[in-house]
């Protein structure tokens, strides 16, 4: 090139590396466009509205409410949680699952006084059921969980109830590639506590059990429920049990106390640690014996009955509550009464009867 | 460079600011306040909402707890949020907003607290307030009721009941007490009921406790909670919040308003920038065109080619592919090495590096190497450029072949010698045409004189008279040729030196006087007084011109006068030059005026005839307008056939330092009355000239009887004339006659009396003896003559010390001295020798050089004449052996130079090869001894003493007889003898003389008159011989004057000596 011609590209190169310049910023805005388009967000309204962990119910002065049916969850997270659910690698000797004192199928509960951990330890109190969990306002029977998440800590940990840690239990996670999988599919972060509690606890407040003959009751169906079982209802309600059994879950959004009207622990004897109830978690002297008033649905599949399980019959079960909670006499035929209605309250869980 | 890290600077700050103004202007988030906003706000709603719920609950409107557990999650949920979205706001502790955040959260919990309360108090009271009425109905009118008018049922249902219900309805401190001892009573009645009534009773006083406990409980429970100031502190929250981000926009706006300045300002000076880049790009394309143009010049002219610092050539033109055969591929990253011709040293280059390394421009002739092995030439120009470090990055050469320059220069170099050498060749040719012509013309004449010295019969005297004459004559046509050759083959020197233009003028004139008076001319001299003394010039050749012009005037003019003015052209009298001019007027035939101009051209007479009737060559004309020429001046002539015709020389000629006007102590001739008479009215002008510049008063008068008239008129009227000037020739009366009538009548007059003369007749001087005349002034006289000799008349003292001649005192007696003669020429040998032999030196003859120095080695010689011209060895060399030998002995011989050589330098080259002195052949020995004496003195001395003479004329002559007979002893044959002997050769010697001066021969001029002063001094007359001395001292000089003089003296001598030989007898008796 002659020495001239240096200044002459020189000159008109500016043109021409602008161009490419542009040409460049372009291109790279279109990748940035496409690469950085925001993913479409799920659709909300298929989803059910969890606020802090609780299905969000729509607001009802009555006593209480039918379970809302097609309440939609995170298909993947159920499906997760469902097999860490049943995952025996959650308990220290992988012999322990979440499903072993929560059966599905037998109401949510194991239907032991008290439940059997691993190496075979009892634990101190009666199991909940996981059915319907999603609709109570604390977990645990003193209330020590405010979410379902939380309430995974419990047991896991409990050295009378799966005995390990959380480290274990991610060790034992990593090590499976179905498991990388799973959580690789739902979580960017893959496997971690979190988003364990998270998938259980998707699944666990995907076990609600709406359809039952209650419910189809309250919902406008009179001849849902028998003659006896209406008559039950009305007791039920006459009786004074909506006091404290009341609202979506027939129960589980408050705490009373335990012997309101007499002396039950005193009646009962052996008194245990857990008897203490609330004031194990405040130390609080008014807060003791007080306990979650549980969910009467498909109380008729999770005897035995109360935080001691000392109940093994409804019909026990109603006697204790009239005389020691509502400091009534309630009659035999009453009893009978309300027992039916009770029966009613059993719903139906994935579509299949309790 | 400095620049650019500025403007980057400038740039980043700029860039630095914008980006601090732009995060500082979106520190608020709009959408973010919006959001937080409406959070805050919707916390304020939901908690009202709660308490509103909790009211609907207390009252029985709500009948599930369900809205109060949902509500508290959605508060926790948003509080949640807020703190983990925004702890900067909500959770430092030093913020106000965040110390009520705070608050609030204290106060969330414990309401929280409190409606766990509430909702298990109201539980409980709910069920105790529902069962109450139920519990009564059972006792009174259950299956198990008391008995109708038992004071149990009184008491229950008139008090119990009441009071319980205007209790429920209006609780007061009265109800409450009347409630409480209904209940004492009933508990106390009632252990007389059976037990199953019993259990009722007590389970109605139960509930009926628990109803009056827990709605009290419950209703402050209530109370608490709506009375909870946490809405309150969250409203306060709010608000600060709201502040906080008013404070924070407006900020934010402060911010954005000067991102917005500064973006403004960035995008004018950006938009400034473009345009100023745009217009440096049309700059820059419009430069680059130009430059295309002038590159591609450059490239049809000159060969271009850019090498790096190191010598690497990167880039070059078509030009250079052209010239040098090379392509461009086979030169870039090559070094010019490649073209390495050999020609140079290495120094050449290294000098050429050093000069570009230092940043200099380089500019030469270089000798480069074709591909295909031939040279060629470049002028070459190398300019480095330097980078900002001051070293050489780039260094651009601009090269022009000039190979055929070069062959054009060496051709020329190559004519310049040929033609330098044709020149010498000229040069040494018309020198050795001189000698060559001039040797045997003067072996000729001088051989002529020799043989006319010798015993001759009359036939044979007349026959080498016409010889001499002849051999004269021829002298006088080969001079001119010479002289004519000379001019024209530019080898005629003017010379620069001192000398006094009136004296030469004078003298000029003088010689030529007789030739004039012989002819019955008046010649007259009319020079401006204005003139300086001293003039820078060259005297020989003006002295020729002017003779040349007066000897044509003579020669055409018949009858009349002929008149030579010097005066000064108007002009300024203090520059550094004056215009000269000399005119030569006669009162001659004339020229036609066609033949005005051809006189001047070479060979040109005014026609044929001339030649024949006043003969000459016709050339002295041409060389007069030649030597004009040469001098920068100009010739014209003014002519009317038949009247007269004038010539004027005009010339420029240089003061010298120290010129003087002629200035003469006139003071004491202020105001004297002068009486000037004379015919011709030319001379009576320049006569009362000069006396009218001496302050004088003169009077003049044409005729000897106006003369008297004048006088006897003056005496009369009183008016002395202190002073009479009289021309000798004039008719009727002449101005003898004059002087004797004065005689006669001494009352006329008795001023002194000057006689003027244009001849000088014989029998004039003792005439004026006679007559008591004071001085005798022949014409024509100088400014200086005539004032000297009115001082002298007048018995003044001529002050003009300065005019006297410094004589060049001699060593008067001979002695015999020991001479080696070198000379290769048999004439000039024994011319030489005889010369030498007969003023009684020894003398030795070397026929060259080689055998000089044998013969000096062998001989004791006193004096080495050397020919210069000889073969063998010459003059030179021979010198310079002697004086290398002398080197070692020490001593010195007087080596002559001898040489026909009358040209210039000819002393100083014998001089400078080691010779004491020069003379020119024929040998004079008086010159010789002035030569040897002259080895002391400088020529400059010699050439000064030529020039300053003011002549005094020794106006009279004595001829004392008796001193005569004194230095004879008495010896009348002797005398007799000598008489003789004066008579023969004295013509002689004044031939010879004559034609030493016309050849301009000084040695022999000198020889000559030294021979005749000897003559003359056996006669006693000094005046004569001063004459000759005079003619004999002044090397160079202008001798006519003297010459004219001393003719005229010798004549009168030998009229004297005739008038004493007759009378001799007498003076023996006596």
């Amino acid at each position: 090139m002659k020495c001239w011609e240096w200044g002459q590209a020189h000159v008109f190169k500016v043109n021409k590396s602008q161009r490419v310049l542009f040409t460049i910023l372009v291109v790279t805005l279109c990748i940035d466009a496409v690469l950085w388009w925001p993913a479409p967000t799920e659709k909300t309204e298929d989803k059910a509205l969890v606020v802090k962990s609780h299905i969000t119910i729509p607001l009802s002065m009555a006593i209480t409410q039918p379970i809302p049916s097609g309440l939609k969850f995170d298909s993947k997270k159920v499906a997760l949680g469902r097999a860490l659910f049943d995952e025996k690698m959650l308990s220290a000797n992988d012999s322990v699952a979440c499903s072993n004192c929560h059966v599905l199928q037998a109401g949510g509960t194991d239907n032991l006084v008290r439940s059997i951990g691993i190496n075979g330890a009892q634990g101190g109190i009666n199991a909940p059921t996981v059915l319907n969990s999603g609709f109570n306002f604390v977990q645990f029977w003193d209330g020590r969980a405010a979410t379902l998440e939380d309430q995974i800590d419990g047991p896991v940990m409990h050295p009378k109830e799966m005995g390990s840690t959380w480290p274990q239990v991610l060790d034992k996670l990593n090590k499976s590639d179905r498991y990388q999988v799973a959580f690789s599919d739902i979580y960017p972060d893959k496997i971690s506590v979190a988003n364990i509690k998270d998938a259980i606890a998707t699944f666990e407040r995907s076990l609600v059990t709406p359809d039952s003959r209650f419910d189809r009751y309250l919902r406008g169906d009179g001849s849902a429920l028998s003659e006896k079982e209406k008559r039950g209802y009305v007791l039920f309600q006459d009786e004074g049990c909506v006091s404290c059994h009341q609202g979506i879950n027939l129960g589980g959004n408050m705490y009373e106390r335990m012997g309101l009207m007499g002396d039950y622990f005193g009646d009962r004897g052996d008194p245990t640690e857990a008897d203490n109830g609330r004031f194990n978690v405040t130390q609080k002297e008014a807060d003791r014996y007080y306990f979650r008033v549980p969910s009467l649905r498909n109380i008729a599949k999770t005897a035995p009955y109360f935080h001691d399980g000392s109940a093994q019959e409804l019909t026990q079960a109603v006697r204790i509550m009239g005389r020691y909670q509502l400091g009534r006499f309630i009659a035999e035929e009453d009893v009978s009464d309300i027992v039916a209605f009770l029966n009613t309250l059993t719903g139906e869980l994935e579509g299949r009867g309790l | 460079m400095r620049a650019h890290v500025f403007k980057l600077l400038g740039v980043s700050v700029l860039a630095c600011l914008l980006g601090f103004f732009y995060y500082k202007s979106t520190a608020i988030d709009a959408k973010q306040h919006v959001k937080i906003s409406s959070e805050l706000r919707n916390l304020h709603q939901l908690e009202e909402r709660l308490d509103q719920f909790a009211l609907q609950r207390r009252v029985g409107i709500l009948r599930n707890y369900d809205p109060l557990v949902q509500i508290q999650q959605q508060i926790q949920s948003i509080i949640e949020q807020l703190s983990v979205a925004h702890p900067v706001l909500f959770l430092r502790d030093e913020s106000e907003l965040s110390r009520h955040f705070a608050e609030y959260i204290k106060l969330r919990a414990e309401k929280r607290e409190l409606i766990e309360t509430f909702k298990s108090q109201n539980a409980v009271l709910r069920n105790s307030v529902r069962y109450f009425p139920v519990a009564v109905q059972n006792l009174l009118e259950g299956p198990n009721h008391i008995k109708d008018g038992d004071p149990l049922e009184v008491e229950v249902r008139d008090h119990l009941l009441h009071d319980m219900l205007v209790y429920q309805i209006n609780p007061s401190e009265t109800g409450l007490i009347a409630i409480q001892d209904s209940l004492a009573r009933i508990a106390e009645r009632a252990a007389l009921y059976p037990p199953d009534q019993k259990q009722q009773i007590d389970a109605l006083i139960m509930h009926a406790g628990i109803m009056v406990a827990y709605k009290d409980e419950t209703d402050r429970t209530l109370a608490s909670i709506l009375g909870s100031p946490s809405t309150a502190v969250l409203d306060e929250v709010f608000n600060l919040y709201s502040l906080k981000f008013e404070q924070a926009e407006h900020e934010a706006n402060l911010y954005r308003f000067w991102l917005m300045l500064f973006a403004l300002f960035g995008l004018i000076y950006g938009v400034y920038s473009l345009i100023r880049i745009s217009k440096a790009r049309d700059e820059l394309n419009k430069s680059v065109t130009e430059l295309e143009f002038q590159k591609f010049a450059l490239d049809q002219h000159s060969i271009v080619s850019i090498a790096d610092r190191s010598g690497k050539i990167l880039y070059t033109n078509d030009k250079f592919t052209e010239i040098s055969q090379y392509q461009r591929e086979e030169l870039i990253g090559q070094d010019h090495r490649l073209l390495n011709s050999g020609y140079h040293p290495s120094s050449f280059f290294k000098e050429m590096w050093q000069t570009i390394g230092h940043g200099e421009v380089w500019q030469g002739e270089v000798k480069n190497r074709r591909k295909d092995g031939s040279f060629y030439w470049v002028d070459s120009t190398i300019v480095p450029f330097m980078d900002d470090d001051g070293k050489p990055i780039r260094y651009v050469s601009i090269r022009s072949d000039i190979t055929e320059r070069k062959q054009a220069e060496a051709d020329m170099l190559r004519a310049k010698v040929v033609a330098e050498e044709a020149s010498q060749a000229k040069s040494d040719f018309l020198a050795n045409m001189s000698h060559e012509i001039r040797t045997p013309m003067n072996g000729i004449i001088g051989m002529t004189e020799l043989a006319l010295d010798t015993e001759l019969n009359e036939e044979q005297r007349e026959f080498i008279g016409l010889v001499k004459t002849s051999a004269d004559s021829l002298l006088t046509i080969v001079n001119d040729i010479l002289d004519f050759s000379k001019i024209e083959a530019g080898k005629m020197e003017i010379e620069d030196i001192e000398f006094c233009p009136q004296d030469m003028l004078s003298q000029t004139v003088r010689s030529t006087a007789l030739r004039a008076h012989q002819k019955g001319l008046e010649l007259l001299l009319d020079i401006d007084q204005a003139i300086p003394q001293r003039l820078i010039g060259d005297p020989g050749r003006l002295r020729q011109i002017i003779l040349n012009l007066i000897g044509n005037a003579i020669k055409f003019t018949e009858q009349g006068e002929i008149v030579v003015r010097a005066s000064l052209r108007e002009g300024d009298d203090e520059a550094r030059h004056i215009s000269l001019r000399i005119s030569v007027s006669d009162t001659g035939i004339g020229i036609p005026a066609d033949k005005q101009q051809a006189i001047f051209e070479s060979f040109s007479q005014a026609d044929t005839s001339t030649t024949r009737k006043y003969g000459g060559t016709g050339l002295g004309l041409t060389i007069t307008t030649r030597l004009v020429e040469l001098m920068q001046g100009h010739i014209r002539v003014e002519s009317e056939v038949g009247k007269g015709s004038t010539f004027y020389v005009e010339l420029t000629l240089q003061r010298t330092s120290q010129s003087v006007k002629p200035k003469f102590e006139a003071g004491k001739l202020a105001d004297m009355n002068v009486l000037v008479v004379d015919d011709n009215a030319t001379n009576r002008e320049i006569a009362v000239k000069l006396l009218r510049g001496w302050k004088m008063n003169p009077h003049a008068v044409e005729s000897g009887e106006q003369a008297i008239a004048e006088l006897d008129r003056a005496s009369q009227v009183g008016h002395e004339y202190q002073l009479l000037l009289l021309d000798v020739r004039m008719p009727a009366t002449d101005g003898f006659g004059v002087v004797e009538h004065l005689r006669q009548h001494p009352a006329l007059t008795a001023a002194p009396i000057m006689m003027l003369t244009s001849e000088g007749q014989r029998g004039d001087a003792a005439r004026c003896k006679e007559l008591g005349i004071g001085a005798y002034l022949l014409k024509p006289f100088a400014q200086a003559e005539l004032f000297a000799a009115i001082m002298n008349t007048l018995g003044l003292e001529n002050l003009d010390k300065a005019s006297l001649i410094t004589r060049h005192t001699l060593q008067q007696s001979k002695r015999s001295l020991r001479v080696l003669l070198a000379e290769d020429n048999s004439v000039n040998q024994t011319l030489a020798t005889r010369l030498l032999q007969k003023f009684g030196h020894e003398v030795d003859v070397a026929a060259n050089g080689v055998i000089a120095v044998e013969r000096w080695k062998q001989g004791a010689y006193d004096l080495i004449l050397m020919d210069v011209d000889m073969p063998e060895l010459n003059g030179y060399g021979a010198t310079a052996q002697i004086r290398a030998a002398e080197q070692l002995s020490g001593s010195h011989i007087p080596i002559i130079g001898l040489t026909a050589h009358a040209m210039q330098g000819a002393r100083e080259e014998c001089i400078a090869h080691g010779m004491d002195g020069y003379l020119t052949k024929p040998i004079d020995t008086e010159a010789l001894w002035v030569e040897l004496e002259g080895v002391k003195t400088t020529t400059s001395a010699l050439a000064e003493e030529v020039e300053h003479k003011v002549g005094q004329e020794p106006a009279r002559f004595d001829f004392e007889i008796e001193r005569v007979m004194g230095l004879m002893a008495g010896d009348r044959a002797l005398f007799t003898e000598m008489v003789r002997i004066y008579r023969s050769d004295y013509p002689k010697y004044l031939a010879s003389l004559d034609a030493a001066i016309k050849t301009e021969d000084a040695e022999q001029v000198r020889y000559f008159a030294h021979t005749i002063k000897g003559m003359l001094s056996v006669f006693a007359v000094e005046e004569v011989a001063d004459i000759a001395s005079h003619i004999e001292e002044q090397v160079g000089a202008d001798h006519r004057a003297d010459q004219q003089a001393l003719v005229y003296a010798l004549q009168w001598l030998e009229k004297e000596l005739d008038k004493h030989v007759d009378s001799i007898d007498e003076l023996l008796t006596d």
